[in-house]
């Protein structure tokens, strides 16, 4: 290899956006060695093969695992990882499903390389043809490497310009027009129905079809892209003999460099996927309609009723005068989250689901294979795949296969009130999971990608942080200071209910408590607390009303730490997530008093808004934070209401995957024995049911 | 019997009773056999079990006991790593064959140990000896989760701490210290994680570590009718197993 590598930005404006255009100044060739490092290894973990220009600063590689692909966000283009010391890098990935490969590329992030995402599909495709499950090590792929790398740069080249060019999106347009040209160039004939859609029309017989693919593998490497005409010319012969090679070439075409990708990905393989794509919309549609809330009338039902038991609690929204009575709470009542529920109910419905589903899924099939007939998959595979059953030996499962199925499923999890967007990505994640992979012998395509989202499901809601509150009063305790847990979140979702249920928990679990009321905002907020003080038998801390919250919440700090109590629980005012004032006033109360929980709690009604007010609040935590670094955001989640809401858990999933933190109680009745823990089996279930 | 000529067998099996019985006989005792290679498979278990925290080194040992090589290292796991695994020869000249399964260490992840449970003769639990105490509390949780097992508890499955990274020398806790700490730790966790219910303590809750009233350590458990403790140092990536490679050997040998 060549030359030092030289470059400098140049800072300059236009239309308006700052852009970086980097230029390069390299000796003789036009290798630039933009990317830092490559590397291909088993989802396993065990290394294949590695490339580096630079020594990597800290563990991109480890942190794009742990972070990202293991947490159901492969569907995402771009990884970015800030190591410890030094500018930050992007990380582009690739999976072979089929193989159980994947293969990273790490460069600066200050640079925007355009050729990555081609230079690593061309690097599957090249990868898979040498791979041996036992072997480990391949010295001798350096050199296809390195002629991937100098097309792929060398082709870069005339488009740097382009390199700054603020969507991806237009980039993207870029070498598509270019691989149309290139087509038109060579294939002047056939290049017609090829590129308007772009490799998802289908090929009218074999040697059509590795002439495109040919054309498309020569059009890249000269428009921008990794693909050149050299090895592409040799694979295009064997383009229609597996599914390697077919989809090899496909994805070269196809998949966008960046989230395009994602949202994307359905239209733009050609006529089939369109139609599915709009079809997933529509239905997606009519979901959203059918998930209107009537919140009012659920709320009603939460008016603070007085149960027979003696054991209730008022609403929060409806700051309920102190009532004379207030008998006192029956400590001798376990609280729910104590009682192990078994759920043993079988899973009779799911066979009729998983019908649904594969039939959903061998109609996509069908129309995907029905347009493949020719192209490779054969008569016999064709007519297999359209009955949704993958036999063994059959092809390895394209994004089409899937679709159907798939796009099914997120219109379901957005009927259970999943916010639209956490949807869309887990189902792209579990495509990019499952697209390559080859199926067991006569199992459904439906059954497959059903239970691959129940899998990633189950993953994304397991907790990943110990969600051991007990014992994590216990060392507090052992540290000589209260455990302080601050509840957070938007008006009348039940703060204070919820706080005094799990005052109750805790009693019943031999930890004293005493109570702050920190909502100096709201008339009737710390009359609330007094009653469920008295109910509960438990020291209540107020100062009225004109008090700024952090101060109170302080001083109810020094005096539980004075009366020795082992917890404190500051109940907060409510706010919506865009109020900034009240946004900065929590945000100080919690750099001021070092709260060890922040528990945030949110109503399980709540459908797209959820994924908002978790983000908002955290980001509004961190950016008010006056050491952002030490920001303390957002540590579990409450649920509550969780009794009115049937089936339509959804919320539980959105707040999870779009915080990162975990439920740590769920309030699902109206007295203090209703607190649980989360139920990840049946909340899956009633997910996909 | 080959496929062609059964139609006409069974035809003079139907005409001649004796031939029936025995066949009958046949086939009954073949269930029996596949029955009882499935029932003690199922008890005895043939694999054995890599967990432990992310970065522990699991992968890593695996490839040294499969391939003696660590080849070009390794990265986080995504997916469990399933393959037989010869260990050299002994001086006896006994080779021994197990099923070795890498479990990823991630949070996300590591529950599919489950899974694998069931059909484990052995544990091997990594434990990172450089990087320990930051992590301690989430080790010791997942050792919690492992006795607690009831696959591993019931079974009194033998469990290995095998402390990693023995090749740092000094930046390297001692196997006592490690074990007293996770002692400590899991004697911590005990008292809360049976009050915690529903899925995070959950159906573990069932197995009492240690007698109330009376403190964890491995040996009293052990004693107790609990899973079986030993600990060994080792360097996986130099490839000093010796305290593996024997704890293997007695996990298939009895
Ligand atoms: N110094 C030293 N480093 C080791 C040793 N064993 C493993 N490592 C390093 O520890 C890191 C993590 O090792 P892995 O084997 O990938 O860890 P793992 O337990 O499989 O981690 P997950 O797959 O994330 O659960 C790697 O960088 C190894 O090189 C050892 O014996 N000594
Ligand atoms: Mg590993």
């Amino acid at each position: 290899m060549c030359g030092a590598r030289k470059f400098h930005s140049v800072l300059s404006d236009e239309g308006g956006a700052r852009l970086c255009v980097v230029k390069i100044q390299a000796g003789a060739c036009w290798w630039s060695g933009m990317i830092d490092y490559v590397c291909i290894f088993t989802k396993g973990g065990a290394l294949l093969w590695t490339w580096q220009l630079a020594a990597l600063r800290g563990l991109p590689v480890d942190a794009l695992i742990r972070t990202c692909l293991l947490e159901e966000r492969s569907g995402e283009s771009s990884f970015s990882y800030t190591p410890p010391s030094g500018a930050a890098y992007t990380l582009k990935w690739t999976l072979h499903n089929g193989l159980g490969l994947v293969f990273v590329a790490v460069y600066q992030r200050a640079l925007k390389l355009l050729y990555v995402d081609a230079l690593l599909e061309r690097l599957k495709a090249e990868f898979a043809e040498q791979y041996q499950p036992r072997v480990l090590e391949y010295p001798a792929f350096a050199d296809s490497f390195a002629a991937a790398l100098a097309d792929a740069e060398a082709g870069a080249a005339p488009s740097k310009r382009e390199a700054g060019a603020p969507g991806k999106g237009a980039a993207l347009r870029k070498a598509g027009d270019k691989t149309q040209a290139g087509s038109d160039q060579r294939l002047s004939g056939k290049s017609s129905d090829d590129n308007g859609e772009r490799s998802g029309a289908p090929a009218h017989d074999k040697d059509s079809k590795s002439g495109s693919a040919h054309a498309n593998g020569r059009a890249l490497g000269n428009g921008g892209s990794a693909a050149n005409g050299g090895p592409a010319d040799e694979n295009g012969g064997s383009a229609a003999e597996g599914a390697f090679d077919r989809s090899k070439f496909e994805k070269l075409a196809k998949r966008p460099p960046a989230g395009l990708a994602g949202r994307k990905g359905g239209a733009r393989k050609g006529p089939p996927g369109k139609d599915k794509a709009a079809k997933g919309e529509d239905k997606g549609k009519v979901g959203k309609v059918a998930r209107k809330w009537d919140s009012s009338s659920d709320n009603g039902e939460l008016d603070c009723s007085e149960q027979p038991g003696g054991a209730s609690t008022a609403d929060d929204s409806d700051g309920c005068a102190p009532s004379a009575r207030a008998p006192t709470a029956d400590l001798t009542l376990k609280s729910r989250v104590d009682v192990d529920e078994d759920d043993d109910e079988d899973d009779e419905e799911e066979e009729e689901e998983e019908k649904e589903a594969a039939v959903a899924g061998g109609q996509a099939a069908a129309v995907a294979g029905a347009s493949k007939v020719k192209a490779g998959g054969g008569l016999l595979g064709a007519f297999v795949r359209s009955l949704g059953v993958s036999v063994v030996g059959t092809a390895a499962l394209t994004r089409e296969d899937i679709a159907g199925a798939l796009a099914q499923l997120k219109r379901r999890l957005m009927e259970r009130n999943v916010a639209e967007e956490i949807a869309e990505k887990v189902c792209e994640s579990v495509a990019v999971n499952l697209e390559g992979r080859r199926l067991a012998g006569f199992t459904r395509i439906g059954t497959a990608v059903r239970a691959a989202v129940e899998e990633a499901l189950h993953r994304i809601l397991t907790p990943r942080r110990s969600v051991d509150i007990l014992r994590e009063v216990r060392q507090a305790k052992a540290r000589g200071r209260p455990y302080t847990i601050v509840f957070v979140g938007v008006n009348g979702v039940g703060k204070s209910t919820n706080l005094a249920k799990v005052a109750y928990w805790l009693l019943q679990n031999d930890v004293s408590v005493m109570i702050a009321a920190c909502d100096t905002f709201r008339s009737g907020a710390v009359e609330q607390l007094k009653t469920h003080c008295a109910r509960l038998g438990v020291p209540l801390y107020e100062r009225g009303y004109e008090k700024d919250p952090a101060k109170v919440a302080y001083e109810a700090q020094r005096a539980a730490a004075r009366e020795s109590t082992d917890v404190l629980l500051v109940d907060t005012a409510g706010r919506m997530q865009d109020n900034e004032p009240l946004m900065r006033a929590l945000s100080s109360l919690i750099a001021l008093n070092r709260p060890d929980l922040v528990l945030f709690v949110g109503e399980a009604l709540v459908g797209n808004d959820a994924v908002d007010q978790l983000t908002k609040f955290n980001r509004r935590l961190t950016d008010l934070a006056h050491d952002q670094t030490q920001a303390h955001t957002i540590d579990g989640i409450l649920l509550t209401k969780f009794d009115t809401i049937d089936d339509k858990v959804g919320a539980a999933l959105s707040m999870v995957y779009s915080s990162g933190a975990p439920i740590m109680f769920v309030g699902c009745g109206q007295t203090y024995v209703d607190l649980t823990k989360l139920n990840v089996k049946s909340i899956v279930r009633s997910l996909l049911k | 019997m080959t496929e062609s000529e059964s139609p006409f067998s069974i035809e003079r099996l139907a005409h001649s009773p004796d031939a029936l019985k025995v066949f009958i006989a046949l086939l009954l005792l073949l269930c029996l056999l596949g029955v009882l290679q499935f029932w003690t498979q199922r008890k005895k278990g043939d694999s054995v079990l890599l967990v432990g925290a992310c970065g522990a080194g699991k992968t890593t040992l695996f490839l040294q006991l499969r391939d003696g090589t660590v080849h070009q290292g390794t990265v986080a796991s995504m997916v469990e790593n399933v393959d037989a695994v010869q260990l050299p020869a002994e001086k006896s000249g006994k080779k021994c064959s197990v099923r070795m399964v890498d479990v990823p260490g991630h949070p996300r992840v590591r529950s599919r140990f489950e899974q694998y449970a069931d059909r484990a003769c052995g544990i091997i639990f990594v434990v990172d000896a450089v990087d320990f105490l930051p992590h301690k509390t989430e080790i010791a949780e997942q050792l919690y989760e492992v006795l607690t097992n009831a696959a591993v508890f019931k079974r009194r499955l033998p469990l290995l701490l095998a402390c990693n990274k023995a090749d740092q020398g000094a930046r390297a806790h001692t196997v006592d210290f490690l074990r007293r700490r996770l002692e400590r730790e899991v004697e911590a966790l005990r008292g809360t994680r049976d009050t915690l219910g529903g899925e995070a303590g959950g159906q573990r809750g069932s197995f009492a570590l240690a007698r109330p009233g009376q403190a964890f350590s491995f040996d009293a458990q052990a004693r107790g009718g609990g899973p079986r403790v030993s600990a060994g140092a080792l360097s996986a990536l130099t490839g000093d197993v010796t305290s593996v490679t024997e704890f293997v050997r007695a996990c298939a040998g009895t």
